[in-house]
């Protein structure tokens, strides 16, 4: 059975975006699914209305460099702010692939020119993808291709490469690897601009087996075999599965998606096509099956409620409304932090588990207590953008309680079952029904909420 | 109808109700040991009043168990400490008097003169003045070339390989969930263990013991004080059943942060030591444990994990300064035991995923290899060598032999458990004789 076209668009929006308020999602049901799609696609075509440089150098202060926290806390204001979700969803879900981490690339500006790269080709080629991420100066700090040279090839990219970002475990031997580090050599970064540098001198010239193939293999060869491997297009797709249909995608969708992949010669826009074209993706079953992750569930919240809109009319241009920005994304960081997924800072090369990964006591502990982030009960006296208008807006006009939880389910965009709803009507009884629902009393609405982050219904997109 | 559960007699859900009014009086019974536990069972359940939920639901099992027929767990304690990334054995336990040890490793082979010597042929990094220590005092057992057959140098595939305790396999439940699974109370104690990890190991993945994890303990703090509030959560997680569907694990999520927070909160406030702990990873996560140790009759288990292991390059000293953490962490916690008389209940297991290649890479680094050493350290662990130092000159592809199947390590530690290892890892691995 498929869900109804508003709950496709609404599911669109969350899975391939960031989460949306009601009224884009009426908006794209008005346009039409095909269209909303294509325009989420062409992001690249519209103008970016987001200024990075004007939100770094606020962020770096008097200090000189970008430092990686930095990087974490611009990526989340444009998480909040974009118009165009689809682009920062997509750098995301290849930052989890290709997952560097700060605690080893200490250089910041190598971290924002990775996250760029992603944002500008996430949505390109594949092949042209790993290309990239093999020259990339911040992944070659991380897995220690800097230091690769002819003679003393470095085994770490070359592993990772094969293990995680194409082929997969089981496809390729520990020989493979040892021949494919030796491709490598060479490939480095000059430290002073920050870019990739190829030390002709450096590289092996010499013969290597890859794959069961002989020759003078460089890098680029290694890359193009590995991307072609046929293991390598059901890997992409199983995760592109994962991320986008289904925490438990089904074998034939999954093997549907990488005949795609291999036929469009690894067109990534058009894996998402099929995706958000296929029966899978509008298929019952497969509804709200998605573990949020914490940027789902902490990003996707804010945008949904309207928070991510305040932010954005919130004056940069002023030292109270970059004073008022900062307490706020650093807010949001920690949280994302205590959560488990602080971007730039994933626990390993393997990048975030994902699914049931995201739910233990801790997290989900967490998760109750972004209610009072969201209450602006977690800044201590700035309150930034606290969220009463929007959420006490909505409740405005209701006239009994079971019309607030309705509310809440259209405004939060999720669909509570009859536990809990019958719960939080409970609730909202003992904190004295709909008079009880002021910003006057905020903790009812901070308990209400708190209700909603806990619920299992909440947690799936 | 406003409330359908409240329309029926539910026992539970009556007591549950009682319960949040005796949380609103203030704290309860300061603590309560495992024994007194099962001596006021009756008199709890019939009472049942009285007691948090999760004191009832224990005394509850404990009843059970007993008259059933079932021995009562024992008094013991495991805390597992897992090294992520594949600890460089071969520069840990160092065989100094060896000369293709200095062959194979040019740049970052420990100069003997500075190697902690602990016989004739074998030593310790120099950092591991902490480890020392306790090899002096005897509470250490080293255990050499440890790992399994067909070494998987993947850190994911390795990593879920030790924590299944199956090479070959793809189980979903972890070797120590499945020992949990076993105990009695494992479905009514929220504390039975406890990860300070932001994620579950797959090794505590359990069918029926939910497993709290923490990053960290400091993050016990109240979610609230609004008691219709709390009343309100209990009652949402309250229909989780065993099933292992997300809404179910959800649900038993927060319900085991719910009932752990509110069980160790009170037991940890009035914790003190006058141990000092390093400031680091090691450090911060052996002191949670030595206060869940403290504070929590009813923790068997405890799981702590630090990161930083994967040394490919410059591994000098990034490993010195994991090393040194490591040591001295380890000797803390150990004096700290002792001074809780806690040193003969706790035996602590120290793994990573695999050693490293025995032969330096190019960039003063090492990259992935297979066998190396296990500590077990404890009050009742004759300390010592277990195992002779791999060979140097037949290496398996580059990489150390194993000699000890790790899988024995954790019948040793299943028997320290009072568990039927065979049982739990499906095959009998012979424990290594570390009790004397």
């Amino acid at each position: 059975m498929a869900i109804t076209n508003q709950e496709k668009c609404a599911q669109l929006l969350r899975r391939f975006g960031l989460g949306a308020p009601q009224s884009e999602v009426d908006s794209a049901v008005s346009r039409g699914y095909s269209e909303t799609v294509e325009a989420m696609l062409a992001f690249e075509k519209a103008p970016n209305e987001i200024d990075d440089e004007e939100i770094l150098t606020i962020l770096k202060g008097d200090q000189n460099a970008i430092r990686p926290q930095m990087v974490t806390t611009w990526w989340i204001y444009r998480m909040l702010l974009t118009k165009h979700p689809m682009q920062e969803k997509l750098a995301l879900f290849w930052h989890n692939h290709f997952a560097t981490s700060g605690s080893k690339v200490q250089q910041g500006q190598l971290l924002l020119q990775q996250i760029q790269m992603f944002q500008r080709i996430g949505a390109t080629n594949f092949h042209d993808l790993v290309l990239e991420v093999s020259r990339d100066p911040a992944m070659l700090v991380w897995l220690d291709g800097v230091t690769s040279v002819k003679g003393r090839p470095n085994e770490n990219y070359a592993r990772e490469l094969l293990e995680l970002f194409t082929m997969g475990i089981g496809n390729y031997t520990e020989q493979d690897i040892k021949e494919a580090a030796r491709a490598f050599t060479g490939w480095s970064i000059r430290r002073a601009t920050g870019s990739f540098f190829y030390r002709a001198d450096q590289f092996d010239t010499g013969e290597k087996t890859f794959l069961g193939k002989t020759g003078n293999w460089k890098g680029e060869d290694i890359v193009r075999m590995a991307v072609e491997h046929p293991a390598t297009a059901k890997f992409i797709a199983r995760k592109f599965a994962h991320w986008f249909i289904s925490d438990n995608p089904d074998q034939k969708v999954i093997d549907a998606l990488a005949k795609t992949l291999v036929d469009s010669k690894y067109d990534v826009k058009a894996l998402i096509r099929r995706i958000a074209h296929s029966e899978a993706f509008a298929d019952q079953k497969n509804h709200r099956a998605i573990i949020k992750n914490p940027i789902d569930f902490v990003i996707g919240t804010a945008r949904t409620i309207g928070m991510g809109e305040r932010l954005r009319q919130n004056q940069l241009s002023d030292a109270a409304g970059q004073r008022v920005a900062i307490a706020y994304l650093r807010l949001v960081g920690n949280i994302l932090r205590k959560m488990g997924m602080a971007p730039l800072y994933p626990p390993s090369v393997a990048g975030w588990d994902g699914g049931t990964a995201w739910i233990s006591s801790g997290t989900m502990l967490e998760r109750m207590r972004f209610a009072d982030t969201v209450m602006g009960q977690a800044a201590n006296r700035q309150r930034p953008l606290a969220s009463q208008p929007p959420l006490y807006q909505l409740m405005a006009e209701a006239r009994s309680l079971e019309e607030v939880v309705e509310k809440l389910q259209t405004g939060m965009d999720v669909k509570f079952g009859a536990e809990t709803k019958t719960r939080m009507l409970g609730f909202l009884t003992e904190k004295g029904g709909l008079s009880g629902l002021t910003p006057r009393n905020p903790t009812a609405m901070n308990g209400l909420l708190k209700i909603v982050f806990a619920s299992p219904e909440y947690q799936f997109a | 109808m406003k409330n359908e559960h409240e329309l029926n007699v539910n026992p539970d859900r009556v007591i549950e109700n009682e319960c949040a009014e005796s949380r609103m009086m203030g704290d309860w019974a300061p603590e309560i040991t495992r024994r007194e536990f099962v001596k006021a069972g009756f008199t709890l359940v019939a009472v049942g009043l009285v007691a948090p939920p999760w004191l009832a639901t224990l005394a509850h099992a404990e009843t059970s168990r007993t008259l059933n027929g079932l021995a009562p767990a024992n008094d013991r304690i495991l805390v597992v400490l897992q090294l992520t990334g594949g600890n460089d054995g071969l520069n840990t336990v160092i065989p100094y008097s060896n000369s293709s040890y200095y062959r194979l490793r040019q740049n970052l082979a420990i100069r003997e003169n500075t190697v902690i010597k602990l016989d004739d042929r074998v030593g310790l990094h120099p950092a591991l003045t902490g480890l020392k220590d306790l090899f002096d005092q005897k509470k250490v057992a080293i255990l050499q070339g440890v790992g399994y057959p067909n070494p998987n140098r993947s850190h994911f595939r390795s990593m879920e390989i030790w924590q299944t305790a199956d090479p070959d396999g793809y189980q979903k439940y972890g070797w120590l969930g499945k020992y949990l699974d076993t105990l009695g109370d494992a479905a009514t104690n929220p504390v039975l263990s406890v990860s300070l990890t932001q994620e579950k190991p797959q090794a505590l993945n359990a069918g029926i013991a939910s497993v709290p994890c923490f990053a960290s303990l400091g993050d016990l703090q109240a979610l609230t004080g609004d008691a219709a509030l709390a009343e309100t959560m209990m009652a949402l997680t309250h229909s989780a059943n065993k099933g292992d569907n997300p809404a179910n694990l959800i649900k038993r999520s927060t319900r085991s942060a719910l009932e752990a927070i509110e069980k160790l909160r009170v037991a940890m406030r009035n914790y003190q030591s006058d141990v000092t702990y390093g400031a680091d990873p090691f450090g911060r996560g052996l002191q949670q444990a030595a206060q869940l140790i403290a504070a929590s009759p009813a923790t068997k288990v405890i799981y702590v994990s630090v990161n930083g292991f994967d040394t490919h390059a410059a591994q000098a000293r990034t490993h010195e300064n994991l090393l040194r953490n490591f040591g001295n962490a380890l000797k803390t916690f150990e004096e700290d035991l002792a001074k809780m008389n806690k040193s003969d209940k706790v035996m602590t297991l120290v793994f990573s995923e695999f050693g490293r290649r025995a032969a330096e890479n190019g960039s003063a680094g090492t990259d992935h290899g297979a066998a190396g050493p296990m500590f077990l350290m404890g009050g009742k662990v004759k300390g010592g060598f277990y195992g002779d130092h791999p060979s140097l000159d037949s290496l398996d592809r580059g990489d150390l032999k194993y000699q000890i199947d790790f899988r024995s390590v954790y019948a040793t530690a299943l028997e320290w458990l009072g568990a039927d290892a065979e049982k739990l890892i499906g095959k009998a691995f012979k424990p290594v004789n570390v009790f004397g």
